[in-house]
């Protein structure tokens, strides 16, 4: 074993490669959690270097260390509180002067600072030379790597100064200067504190300034340590200063820094700025067509439409290989059982519970990791925020904002990661709205239902259409909602736009498939816990009172399904197979087919061809409309409460399945007439 | 001076006051768009966002209603580059 060495965070802005450093630090070697006490996904790896086992978390993007949304906070508190052995500053090489700001905030934190300038290759392609003698000097004598983590280049050489950082231990305090009257006031500040407030582990100088700058935080943690004359101190120091600057403090400080860094800029880097127009002009025409007027809305339609296309086209003929094992599975084990003279009940678990039930929804495992893919591509390309730009009109119509579309698209994979997008919200109000209206995207755990009714009740060249109109009478749905629910609940202006567009990248095959993995992963966890369970748990019901015919109306499953069928009758299917698999199905949508399955007794093979004895395609799409809308799964319910309180989760919970029956009811009644 | 909403692809222009409260324009100074700041326009189909291209690469999408409060002026070819 070797030994561990420390911990080192990555920071930097959105969209410099820091997703793509860390991948290339850590391999497969990592873990994707929670920050305490929020949902905000915390990644973690560890790398091996001269023996020694560094631990690295990931940091969301963020611009300084203002926080303005809770990505940011989360940054700023992990480097604030859990102080990292040392902190990689990943920059994005060919903006150096933006980025260099959250650096010099870095270090004027003290933070154990190395410095990475990540798309180095890009750079040297653009005539640009950059001494880093100069800029380490100028920074204070951090010490520099250069990446091109895409191409996995001087991945292996971050991987030594970081552990040499480690060890070495903190660095001198850096100074920007902030010229003789903002530094009086720091100094007589930063005296102030140094008697009274040390133990809140910041240097004074560092304190002084957030006082100065009027950081509600440090405000509040100098408060606590009882120093309220210190503040009121600081107070007037600010007053005196903006008067006699004739800019508030904090706007001064960020000009001062940006000042600094721009010098440091000029003076270590040498650009002979030859082909930029001609370098510019693909992205600029990729940019004017993709999101033009006239064209933006049509190019998204088509490309989400050739996705499903490709989703479905490409993953049936393996999903049917999948389904053809579980059956053949599931009858050898329960031969084999009857051979070796284990109880029928036995077979029956194994068979009917377990082997159909965890089967039927595994055999959609091709369909989502496609999915997943087309979704990965369409993020790593850099067109799902343009996909954003082109939508912000569209969403203002509907009282959203352009970046609750993200969080809208991320639905179609999954809600949960996509309710949790929303933190880039920065009104409270579209923050809620977005998330409501989030459970109206098709998530992939809906896909299997939509497979399975599609296969059974329509000739093969209208079922890639019939599940394109579900997704979209989702997104019409939420967009339906959201206007409402603006004009009703969430009345007020919503906030101004403005959102940085990645560059348009091609991803790496490799990169591509890290991200499809980490995402279905979660699906099989799923299929292997929850899903499991909710199936055993449906045979259980299903074979109990002991002796009833499994499944039957009879047994408690039946019993229970009964009392709920009549409800559902006025949308066409009110038998109580179909009330107990939208029941279970609250515990995740993909049970509703495996829990069809384990009623029916039958694979998902099977199951589509006993379907039509049960439903008619008009039912059968009823049915698909009410497994789109009505409540949302267990674990998207807990995210909303964790996001937005337990009373948007249960008013989340409450809507949906009221739409759900009326629009179920509705498609019902009238699709009748036609398909009868 | 017009707001970047009045401006056509293509041109370039240069930030001269941003209107808005503190925290938009510190917002805004974090990313980089602060008064002295060039941008091309690449997209503006007006009544939506505005696509501008700012220090080098970096691609921003802003709303109608932010890109009306960013008062810029044209810049020449000449005096691209300061």
């Amino acid at each position: 074993m070797s030994k561990s060495a420390g911990v080192v965070a990555l920071a930097g802005n959105p969209n410099v490669g820091k997703t793509c450093i860390f991948n290339a630090l850590t391999g497969m070697r990592q873990k994707v959690g929670n920050w305490p006490g929020v949902t905000v996904e915390k990644k973690e790896g560890v790398f091996v270097v001269d023996g020694r086992e560094v631990m690295v978390v990931d940091l969301p993007g963020i611009y300084g260390l203002t926080p303005y949304s809770v990505d940011e906070k989360i940054a700023r508190d992990f480097l604030l509180k859990e102080k990292p052995g040392a902190v990689v500053a990943v920059v994005d090489t060919t903006n150096l002067e933006r980025n260099l700001y959250l650096v010099v905030e870095l270090l004027e934190l003290g933070a154990n600072l190395v410095l990475d300038l990540n798309m180095i290759d890009r750079v040297e392609g653009q005539g640009v030379k950059i001494n880093k003698e100069k800029l380490s000097r100028g920074l204070g004598g951090v010490p520099i790597v250069e990446t091109a983590a895409h191409k996995g280049f001087g991945v292996e050489a971050l991987k030594k100064v970081v552990l040499e950082a480690i060890q070495k231990g903190k660095r001198e305090e850096f100074k920007v200067d902030y010229g003789s009257e903002a530094e009086t006031a720091i100094s007589e500040l930063a005296h102030l504190l140094e008697g009274k407030v040390a133990s809140l582990g910041f240097s004074p100088r560092w304190t002084a300034i957030k006082l100065l700058e009027g950081d509600p935080e440090v405000q509040e943690l100098v408060k606590q340590q009882g120093g309220e004359e210190i503040l009121k101190m600081a107070r007037q120091l600010a007053v005196s200063l903006e008067k006699k600057l004739g800019s508030d403090p904090e706007t001064f400080f960020a000009e001062r820094r940006y000042g600094f860094i721009r010098g440091l800029v000029r003076q270590a880097v040498t650009a002979t700025e030859k082909d930029l127009a001609a370098r510019l002009t693909l992205s600029d025409r990729l940019d004017r067509i993709l999101t033009s007027r006239v064209l933006g809305i049509p190019i998204f339609l088509l490309l989400m439409w050739l996705t499903f296309q490709l989703v479905f086209k490409l993953g049936a003929p393996i999903a049917d290989g999948i389904d053809t094992f579980f059956g053949w599975l599931g009858e050898s084990a329960s031969s084999w059982l009857g051979s070796v003279g284990a109880p029928e009940w036995l077979a029956s678990l194994v068979k009917d519970g377990v082997i159909s039930g965890v089967g039927s929804v595994l055999v959609f495992l091709p369909n989502i990791m496609l999915l997943f893919l087309a979704l990965s591509f369409l993020e790593d390309t850099g067109y799902m925020a343009r996909a954003a730009f082109v939508m912000d009109r569209l969403m203002h119509t509907f009282g959203l904002h352009g970046k609750s579309f993200i969080p809208m698209l991320l639905g179609f994979g999954c809600n949960v990661p996509a309710i949790m997008a929303t933190r880039t919200l920065e009104s409270e109000k579209d923050r809620i709205l977005t998330i409501l209206v989030n459970p109206l995207m098709s998530c992939t755990a809906r896909l299997p239902i939509y497979v399975l009714f599609a296969g059974a009740f329509f000739a093969e060249k209208y079922r890639g259409t019939v599940i394109f109109s579900l997704y979209l009478l989702g997104i019409i749905l939420a967009l339906l909602v959201a206007i409402l629910f603006k004009n009703t609940l969430f009345k007020g202006a919503v906030a101004p736009f403005i959102m940085e567009l990645p560059p348009y990248r091609l991803p790496s095959v490799k990169s591509l498939l890290l991200h499809m993995w980490e995402r279905s992963r979660v699906f099989l966890i799923k299929a292997g816990t929850i899903i499991f369970t909710g199936v055993l748990l449906v045979w259980l019901l299903a074979s109990l009172p002991l002796g009833v015919e499994y499944g039957s109306a009879e047994s408690l499953v039946g019993k229970l399904g009964q009392v709920f069928a009549p409800l559902l009758k006025p949308a066409g299917f009110g038998e109580y197979q179909a009330a107990v698999a939208l029941i279970f199905g609250i515990l995740a949508k993909e049970i509703v087919v495996g829990t069809l399955g384990t009623l029916y007794g039958v694979g998902e093979e099977g199951l589509a061809s006993v379907l039509p004895e049960h439903f008619d395609p008009a039912s059968a799409y009823a049915f698909m409309v009410m497994s789109l809308i009505y409540i949302p799964c267990l674990a998207t319910i807990a995210t909303i409460k964790r996001e937005a309180g337990w009373k948007w989760a249960a008013f989340a919970v409450a809507y949906s399945l009221v739409l759900g029956w009326v629009v179920a009811v509705i498609f019902y009644q009238i699709l009748r007439h036609f398909w009868a | 001076m017009f707001p970047l909403t009045a401006s056509l692809p293509g041109a370039r222009v240069r930030i001269l006051q941003i209107l808005g409260g503190r925290g938009m324009q510190q917002r805004l100074w974090h990313m980089g768009l602060r008064p002295g700041t060039e941008l091309r326009v690449i997209a503006n189909a007006g009544g939506g966002p505005v696509l501008v291209a700012a220090n080098g690469e970096t691609r921003f999408g802003l709303g109608w209603g932010m890109a009306q409060r960013i008062l810029v002026e044209e810049v020449r070819e000449a005096a691209a580059h300061e």
